[in-house]
């Protein structure tokens, strides 16, 4: 399927060739009457999103070689867009090349600017393009196309004349150092071969003095004139480029000469005229498009078109490639974890085998170490209230009248003190809540002072006295008295009498809470 | 060039083209990035049980030494009623036993429903499965010596581990000169019954 169709129009006939990765296909001449446009349709209406590149070979062409004042980017191209309006208000075909610079002081910046004069000569050709929705890539004119041709043809030629029998007429180009800087177009009348060597002499000679006239080049200057004599037809015109014209030399180049320059296939040179630019139009993207962009409108989308489908083809291979790695990776794991199983089931059998001549156990191996371990703690751990009865009873014996009423012993994570409470609460014994950490013993002693006079100071000495001997004892970390017979504390109301008929106090109780050393 | 609703109908086609083609990548990649840490997670959980395989059976030989060296001990301590499901008609039976040999006036009992052990932690036991039933004792004694022979007397039935987590004592009356054909004091007593219940390991894997 091709990918460009490239049209060359020109006053009488388009002449068109699809293209296909640069090869060319067959030209197709299309004369501008209506069976012409009929068989422009019929090819048309063949191609579907193919992009369509015109080039144009007419005599309403314009061609300016000018120098702006240096600049870049956007003020460049503000400058030529301003210069190409002012040079040509009535077309909006136009665009401009740059040429170089001046070698001046000002080193400005040298342009070549150039129009296609009358859009009538094209308007009808692109309608039709339209009309059959292809996207028109770009509108040239010939010989800007003519340019690498003549770099290939008479490379570091100073000043190049490329003279070409067209369809409409003989193109004269002229190149500078290999840039164009002026072409025309003009009509032969003589079918004579000697009459038409004379024409071309003469159109040379004139195109001299254009040139002159122009100031492109001088008289005094050499012109290499180069002949694209395809059909053999131009013999003697060598001689008579050299006779008539001063400073001035024609060459001659046959097909197979201009095949092999050019680097164009020879079916090409031998096809019609166009052929050849049509060849270079396909090859390369040219340069110089004249194309107002509500003509390349369509083109643009075309083209955005391709980015994105390109952007899903580049995504869709760079995420194939992503999933191929990824689907490698998980392949791998699954092997990997595949092996690891055997593994596991291999080490597993050989310790059933292994451990079938076990003697017969009730749980593992570690759990036996465990519970073993775990019972001698225990008993290393245990504690009765045995050690702390010993002694409180040894403190008694020294405060004979310090009479017990209640003893109390706990071997847990919160002491009496912590408690608070004398004694525990009636009920059904509940859980610990939670964890504790740090068991240790505790105990509190309940008691009374025996015999009892009502003398408080000496009651309270004897609680002082007991409380404080108990402290001494090696296995007693602390002692709180959280009980006397008589508060004395400033916080709390205090009443009584001191008449010897009022009754007196018979006891005097106390409380004491002991906390034992974790050595005990 | 500035792009207009009717330059978005002709790119309709290759936007969806592009945002299905994203999407699906999308999805593909993330799906596949899951997979692969799925896989990670079960290599590295099937690599530990590699390791704890191999290092069973290279350990075989000790476990085999350490099977006959506490097995013993082991039964030893569940035929004392330690290890294994509580068992609460021995725990009366020998109460009613020790009661009996110790010639006292009897022991009332409330014992609570099973619990876990809450010092297993500080026993370096939290995994062999330690409960406590909490035994409520209320006993009649002449003397306090006499609270001491009881638990002797208990614990030397071997009717099971217990721990006495609190006791307390008072006086039954307030006569100076206790006798000993009497109840003198009253003890309150709280037992913590200890079982340890290891779990059935097969040797099989």
């Amino acid at each position: 399927m091709a990918d460009k169709l490239l049209i060359c129009v020109s006053a009488e006939q388009a002449t068109a060739a699809l293209s296909r990765r640069g090869k060319l296909a067959q030209c197709q001449v299309f004369r501008n009457d209506d069976r012409g446009a009929e068989a422009f349709d019929r090819l048309l209406a063949q191609l579907r999103n193919v992009p369509v590149h015109v080039m144009v070979d007419v005599v309403e062409e314009d061609y300016r070689f000018e120098m702006l004042p240096h600049a870049s980017g956007r003020d460049r191209s503000e400058l030529i867009e301003r210069r190409l309006r002012q040079l040509y208000r009535n077309t909006p075909y136009c665009a401009a090349l740059p040429q170089g610079r001046d070698s001046g002081k000002r080193r400005d910046d040298q342009y070549l600017f150039f129009a296609l004069i009358n859009p009538d000569l094209i308007e009808s050709w692109l309608a039709r393009i339209r009309v059959h929705d292809l996207p028109v890539a770009g509108v040239y004119l010939l010989p800007v196309l003519a340019e690498p041709l003549a770099q290939k043809l008479a490379p570091g030629t100073p000043n190049l004349l490329l003279v070409a029998q067209h369809p409409s007429g003989l193109r004269l180009t002229f190149f500078r150092h290999g840039k164009l800087r002026v072409s025309r177009l003009t009509r032969v009348e003589s079918t004579d071969p000697r009459g038409r060597v004379a024409a071309y002499t003469e159109e040379i000679a004139n195109t001299r003095l254009y040139l002159h006239a122009l100031r492109a080049m001088s008289l005094d200057e050499h012109l290499a004139v180069i002949a694209l004599d395809r059909d053999a037809s131009l013999s003697g015109l060598e001689q008579a480029v050299a006779r008539d014209i001063s400073n001035a030399q024609a060459t001659r180049l046959g097909s197979a000469e201009i095949a092999k320059l050019a680097g164009v296939p020879e079916p090409v040179v031998h096809d019609v005229p166009d052929a050849l630019y049509l060849h270079l139009l396909g090859a390369q993207p040219p340069r110089g498009n004249l194309a107002p962009e509500l003509v390349t409108e369509r083109f643009q989308i075309y083209q955005l078109r391709r980015a994105l489908y390109a952007t899903a083809g580049v995504a869709a291979v760079a995420s194939v490639a992503w999933l191929a790695l990824n689907a490698y990776q998980i392949y791998d794991l699954r092997s990997e974890q595949a092996h690891a199983v055997m593994q596991t089931a291999d080490y597993q059998r050989r310790y059933q085998e292994v451990t079938r001549h076990f003697p017969a156990a009730p749980t593992s191996a570690d759990n036996l170490v465990q519970a073993v371990q775990t019972a001698e703690r225990m008993n290393s751990i245990k504690r009765t209230p045995e050690s702390a009865m010993i002694v409180v009873g040894r403190a008694l014996e020294q405060f004979p009248n310090v009479y017990l009423k209640g003893f109390g012993w706990k071997y847990a994570a919160r002491s009496y003190d912590a408690d608070g409470t004398a004694r525990r609460s009636d009920g059904p014994p509940q859980a610990a809540p939670g964890t504790p950490q740090g068991r240790r013993q505790s105990a509190f002693v309940e008691g009374e002072i025996r015999p009892f006079n009502g003398d408080y100071r000496a009651a309270l000495d004897t609680i002082s006295s007991f409380a404080a001997t108990l402290r001494q004892d090696a296995a007693v970390a602390e002692v709180n008295v959280v009980a006397l017979p008589l508060n004395v504390s400033p916080t709390m109301a205090l009443s009584g009498s001191t008449t010897e008929t009022a009754a007196r106090a018979t006891s005097a109780p106390f409380r004491l809470n002991i906390a034992f050393k974790p050595t005990l | 060039m500035r792009i207009t609703a009717r330059h978005l109908e002709s790119l309709k086609a290759p936007l969806a083209v592009l945002a299905v083609v994203v999407v699906a990548s999308a999805a593909a990649v993330v799906w596949t990035r899951a997979e692969i840490a799925n896989n990670q997670r079960a290599l590295s959980a099937q690599e530990t049980l590699l390791k704890e395989a191999r290092n069973r059976f290279q350990r075989s030989g000790e476990e085999r030494d350490l099977i006959v060296r506490f097995l013993g001990p082991y039964q030893e301590l569940r035929s004392r009623g330690l290890i294994g499901p509580e068992q609460r008609i021995n725990w009366l039976e020998a109460l009613r036993n020790t009661n009996q040999q110790a010639r006292m006036f009897g022991a009332e009992y409330q014992v609570s429903t099973q619990q876990a052990y809450p010092y297993a932690q500080e026993l370096n036991a939290a995994r062999l499965g330690m409960a406590q039933s909490v035994m409520k004792l209320n006993l009649q004694l002449a003397h306090e010596g006499e609270l001491m022979r009881f638990f002797r007397h208990l614990e030397n039935q071997n009717a099971g581990a217990f721990d006495i987590n609190e006791c307390v004592l008072e006086r039954a009356s307030a006569a100076d000169t206790p006798f000993s054909a009497q109840p003198n004091l009253r003890a309150e007593c709280e037992l913590a019954w200890i079982t340890i219940n290891p779990e059935r390991v097969e040797r099989n894997p």
